[in-house]
């Protein structure tokens, strides 16, 4: 069976970035899967600017921020495997993969987790109605229209008002479809101001809040849908339903991280992120898997994605160097948090970076964290959203007062 | 004048107010200097980069994003769309490239945002 040190699954913003640090830190034997027929993942389609603001200091597209990591990682002379699909991945670190060159088993002694995510579906929500053409992901149509050329339709309703939603409400408009509406089954958005601001209030779509679809009619095509206000319950108000006239439908209505490999190799789960359980190295409950980017949680910002996978770098090299990770110690979030992230600290750890969500927007918190009882930090926190993935590095001299326990709070005072 | 801008520097969103007398802008709502800034550019003559694609032959894919040098007069934006709607490359292009230069006389370039080299045949 062919051997690899290293192998990563994925190599888009996390995997190109883990690479790339793995090398400058002069390992050499790597290999990086790829399904698609380049790399850079989901960049390459997000054409739009504001990528590598806190890495570069810049502004980027989405093509400019993973032409950079592919440069780099194309010097570096790292090899990579295009067309490529991993069909299975096991305990035991085989992985066996399908590509042009034939079917065949690789046996790892490190994997790194790469693969992204994958956008939630109409099936996923469950709107009611026809099973008509027109009913689109933004991200794929996205896909369509920045890579291939293709506008999906002429007169457009957006449903989610995540990022990616807004963004593609904009370059529909700019590709000259008419986008009616834009409408979010929260009080709020889920979206970044900048893109309330610069994709929707600059070309007058409006954001209906607390609203949804309970509706899609159309017989080959979408003809219309019926709009629903909730209520705070998030049920709809039928009395308050509406038609609207529309050929298609957008969902962009949240991204899952894609961990069907993971699971067959027996990665425990979160049920919280969706993502695999990890420690502050950043690995998995099987020694020698880790994982980085939306695989692992889904991130607002690509910085923080490449950010993460050279974090794994890092973790693999003392993973290599035999520095064994013995005790997990378990951290839990508290209060009003979504997440928190890494799920254990392991006390060999010289750094603990930690990452959290809160559930709902908050204009003043405070962040407790404490360890069996005893609180290490207290620090007032203001203007946290949910669409805003909050870090915050532990300073190290509390590392050592870590035991039983480390708890993430989000408390009122 | 009274203007409502939504201050977009930072997670906060301040709702600013912009307003002019006797010919000097003042802005209120700002929480910090950088929204009075913002504010009254953003008032007086807002701009936006611009990122779209063009046709492209001889690529492995027909479109190549591109992006404005800096950034576009808002008012201009669909003026430039039109413009690039009638340009054509040919493969291979270079990131960076220039693909529409000094776009309707404002000093600005539309660049090529991705290198993409010429399609091999197979």
């Amino acid at each position: 069976m062919k051997k690899n040190k290293i192998v990563i699954i994925g190599g888009g913003s996390a995997g190109l970035a883990c690479a790339n640090a793995l090398r400058q830190k002069g390992i050499q034997d790597i290999l990086l899967i790829e399904k698609e027929d380049e790399l850079g993942g989901i960049l390459n389609q997000c054409i739009h600017n504001g990528f590598g603001l806190h890495l570069y200091k810049q502004e980027l597209t989405g093509p400019m921020y993973a032409q950079r990591n592919i440069d780099l990682f194309m010097q570096l002379e790292i090899p990579y495997i295009l067309n490529a699909t991993v069909l299975n991945i096991t305990e035991d670190k085989i992985i066996t993969i399908s590509e042009p060159e034939g079917c065949y088993q690789i046996q790892a002694e490190v994997i790194v987790l790469a693969m992204g995510a994958r956008e939630r579906t109409r099936g996923n929500i469950q709107i009611p109605g026809d099973r008509c053409v027109g009913v689109w992901t933004a991200g794929v149509a996205q896909k369509y229209l920045n890579i291939e050329g293709y506008l999906v339709g002429k007169r457009i309703f957006i449903l989610g008002s995540g990022d990616i939603g807004l963004i593609m409400a904009r370059r529909l408009t700019l590709a000259r479809a008419k986008v009616v509406g834009v409408a979010e089954i929260m009080p709020y958005s889920n979206g970044l101001t900048r893109n309330i601001v610069q994709c929707l209030h600059d070309y007058d779509i409006p954001l209906y809040l607390s609203t949804t679809i309970t509706k899609i009619t159309g017989h080959n095509r979408v003809e219309s849908i019926t709009l629903c206000q909730v209520d705070d319950q998030r049920r709809p108000m039928l009395e308050t339903a509406r038609e609207v006239e529309v050929d298609t439908v957008l969902l962009s209505v949240g991204l899952i991280p894609d961990n069907v490999l993971s699971e067959k190799a027996s990665v425990e789960i979160d049920h919280r992120t969706k993502g695999p359980l990890v420690d502050s190295q950043l690995m998995t409950n099987i020694p020698g898997v880790f994982a980085c980017g939306n695989v692992l949680h889904i991130h607002d910002l690509v910085d923080h994605v490449s950010m993460e996978g050279m974090l794994v770098a890092d973790s693999v090299v003392s993973y290599l160097n035999d520095q064994h990770f013995v005790q997990r110690i378990p951290v839990e979030a508290k209060g009003e948090l979504n997440y928190v992230l890494p799920q254990y600290f392991d006390t060999n750890s010289e750094s603990l970076l930690i990452k959290y969500r809160v559930t709902r927007p908050k204009s003043k918190a405070f962040l407790k964290i404490s360890s069996n009882g005893k609180t290490l930090v207290k620090l007032p926190k203001v203007d946290l959203h949910p669409s805003e993935m909050q870090t915050f590095q532990l300073p190290k001299v509390f590392l050592d007062k870590i035991n039983y326990n480390l708890v993430v709070e989000l408390c009122d005072e | 004048m009274n203007k409502q801008v939504i201050c977009i520097v930072c997670p906060k969103g301040c709702k600013v107010t912009v307003s002019k007398q006797d010919g000097v802008y003042t802005t209120t709502g700002n929480a910090c200097i950088r929204g009075n800034v913002y504010g009254i550019q953003e008032a007086t003559e807002p701009k936006r980069v611009l990122t779209t694609t063009v046709k492209i032959n001889g690529a492995s894919i027909p479109r190549c994003p591109v992006v404005s040098s800096a950034p576009i007069l808002k008012d201009d934006l669909f003026k430039v769309i039109s413009l690039l709607e009638a340009v054509e490359l040919t493969a291979p292009v270079h990131i960076n490239q220039v693909i529409c230069a000094n776009v309707l006389g404002s000093g600005i370039d539309m660049i090529a945002a991705k290198t993409m080299e010429k399609k091999h045949d197979l």
